[in-house]
């Protein structure tokens, strides 16, 4: 992100102690994708440089809210490589800081004054904030299913995917409510891609990034993958993977072969919602005009990017 | 293009073709999402797919649309009425029974693969994969026949019905003031009359005193107390599977905004509303099996109920959240516990009469 500069401590209040510095850490590690993706698709709507700055601020703000909230919620300790801010900081600061964000989020977007962009935003946040709730009272549950787990993933990951999808058409006031409705579908399924993916991540597949290993599981949080894993396991053996501490354990007391079975079934299944999201796609650009149809170049390739972790999509 | 996939609006005639399972280009369309336009209009996108998928035997399909767990709720009421006879050593009629089986029977297989076909068409069991048989959304039947299943059901239902009501007048007002009350809370939507609980009340009734009342009659003609007590009994216990399947779908119904009583009461409260029928069904148990004609040795009958019992409440208080696996299997426990009480009792009657 280097043409968008998304925090800026001239933005926030100079005399608040500690915020500047914790909002120094927060935005100083993040990759800034749905800032970028936001971006791209404003680029082809014709949006100029202050629109596309306000809602890349927007999913940022909302995001990284999310986050110090999440760490503390889930006790994380790290975030980013970094000790997690409500450790550094207090677990007081960090609700605060989280809850300034949304804040800001709210008074930007009604200075803004585009109504549906700030009830879309404020309905982005309230399912932002239903998966999280929800997702807490998951813990400990080591035989949640994935379609269960899915209802939650699409209210706090996905609704993400779908703001930055809908926004900048809202942005660039264009309404179409089937526009919208196509939009909406496809944010679901890339929404719950990228989740998905990031839940493989977890078992060190396709982990180009490095991201630590099992902490999902170590924390007590089946996640989408581990769901289809434990399916057909036996008690003994589910009572076993839930305490495995490293990937070589886990591999062990589910066999290799089961293990990988089930990796290809998930990515069949999740390959089957990339087929239709293409679908969608497909017929996005076809009510597109033409001025508008670059587009697809972006949303194309966000299931490589999103879900197949390709470095070179 | 052969993309696998097709979408279609509501107001084309190819989409009720589609979603009734007619196939396109030699190939069957199975709905896999859907989004509805704020005039009531959807549009849904189906999945093509060879047109023999792989599926299970006819009778197993036919097993599976037919929701055999739950026949207890309409034909175990008759089979306790029958018991309850026996035990009084009342002259029972015979035709008016076997009328009275088929007669529920026929109801059952069509109210619930009325539910199957409607809730298809509406989109719920496409978004809620708990929802219903799931008979359509696998492939395994296609909507049309369905509900060809459906109607042929409902008139094997009627024509027992009629048969009934031939020989026993009186009853056709009990159905029909059933019918009414049904058709007032069902359709009264604007009035918010379903999160009232209307259509609880209606399932507590025609399936609790009402349906005991007119099998009573109609088998045995006659009624006292401890058949009232029955239908309450049943009834709530009826009630019970349906507050719990209401319970777990509270995601679903806040978010379609269909409007049910539990989703009114909220999360937390309907527990409490939960454990309320299972007080109210103790009672009415207890008053049963402990008034004076039945005998002392059945007090050992009530310990399995009291198990499942207390397992249930504890699998109610562990409950988190909608989305939690606790919640997963509960209707199938208070549907076990509907079939226990029933089996429990006909056992109570048959052996009190015959140690008496």
């Amino acid at each position: 992100m280097k043409d968008l500069k998304i925090y800026s401590r001239r933005d926030f209040p100079p005399y608040l102690p500690k915020l500047n510095s914790l909002y120094d850490d927060l935005f100083s590690g993040g990759k800034g994708f749905r800032a970028e993706l936001i971006r791209r698709i404003s680029g082809h709507l014709g949006l100029g440089e202050k629109p596309i700055l306000l809602q890349a601020q927007t999913i940022e703000f909302i995001h990284n809210a999310s986050l110090l909230h999440d760490d503390l919620i889930d006790r994380s300790h790290l975030r980013r490589g970094k000790p997690s801010a409500w450790l550094k900081y207090t677990p007081e600061y960090a609700v605060l800081a989280g809850d300034y964000l949304l804040a800001r989020v709210m008074v930007n977007l009604s200075e803004y004054g585009n109504l549906r962009l700030l009830q879309y935003t404020a309905q982005m946040i309230s399912d932002l904030l239903e998966g999280e709730w929800i997702q807490d009272s998951l813990v400990k549950d080591f035989s949640v299913t994935i379609d269960q787990l899915d209802q939650v993933h699409y209210l706090k990951t996905a609704s993400l995917f779908k703001w930055c999808l809908r926004a900048p058409f809202l942005t660039a006031e264009i309404y179409d409510e089937e526009l919208h409705g196509l939009l909406d579908q496809m944010g679901d399924l890339i929404g719950l891609l990228f989740q998905r993916s990031d839940d493989l991540l977890d078992f060190d597949i396709r982990n180009h990034e490095g991201k630590a290993v099992l902490g999902d599981l170590k924390s007590g949080y089946i996640n989408s993958f581990s769901a289809v894993l434990m399916e057909d396991l036996s008690k003994e053996n589910r009572e076993l993977y839930v305490h495995c501490q490293t990937m070589k354990g886990l591999r062990e007391v589910v066999g290799e072969d089961y293990f990988n079975a089930k990796l290809k079934l998930f990515d069949d299944i999740n390959q089957s919602k990339i087929d239709l999201y293409g679908h969608h796609l497909q017929r996005l650009i076809e009510s597109l005009p033409a001025s508008q149809r670059g587009v697809e170049k972006e949303l194309s390739r966000l299931p490589r990017i999103l879900y197949w972790r390709d470095p070179k999509a | 293009m052969m993309s696998g996939f097709v979408t279609i609006e509501s107001d084309n005639r190819d989409h009720r073709k589609l979603l009734d399972g007619e196939s396109k280009d030699g190939h069957w369309a199975l709905p896999v999402d859907s989004f509805r336009y704020s005039d009531g209009r959807e549009r849904t996108t189906f999945r093509l797919v060879e047109a023999n998928p792989n599926k299970p035997s006819f009778a197993t399909r036919l097993w599976v649309l037919l929701r055999p767990s739950l026949i207890s709720m309409t034909l175990g009421p008759l089979f306790l009425v029958l018991a309850y006879g026996r035990f009084l050593d009342t002259p029972m009629n015979f035709a008016a029974f076997a009328t009275s089986f088929f007669g529920l029977l026929f109801l059952h297989i069509a109210t619930f693969a009325y539910n199957d076909y409607f809730d298809h068409l509406r989109g719920i069991d496409r978004y809620s994969q708990d929802s219903g048989s799931q008979v359509i959304q696998k492939g395994w039947f296609r909507a049309k026949v369905v509900r060809r299943i459906a109607d042929v059901s409902m008139l094997g239902a009627a024509v027992s019905g009629l048969i009934i009501f031939v020989s026993q007048p009186e009853l056709l007002v009990l159905a029909s003031l059933m019918a009414l009350a049904a058709a007032f809370g069902f359709s009264s939507v604007r009035l918010g009359l379903k999160t009232l609980g209307i259509g609880e009340m209606i399932v507590f009734v025609s399936l609790g005193p009402g349906l005991v009342y007119g099998l009573s009659k109609a088998v045995l003609n006659h009624f006292d107390i401890s058949l009232l007590f029955l239908g309450l009994l049943m009834g709530t216990l009826s009630s019970l599977v349906m507050q719990v399947r209401n319970w777990q779908q509270i995601f679903v119904a806040s978010r379609f905004k269909l409007g049910t009583f539990v989703s009114r009461l909220g999360f937390d409260r309907s527990k409490y509303f939960i454990h309320l029928h299972l007080v109210l069904a103790s009672a009415y148990f207890g008053v049963l099996i402990y008034s004076d004609r039945f005998a002392a040795w059945a007090v050992p009958a009530v310990i399995p109920l009291g198990l499942l019992v207390y397992r249930f409440v504890q699998q109610v208080n562990e409950t988190a959240s909608p989305f939690s696996s606790k919640i997963l299997n509960l209707d199938r426990r208070a549907v076990r516990l509907h079939q226990l009480m029933i089996v429990t009792l006909i056992l109570v009657f048959e052996l009190t009469m015959r140690l008496k």
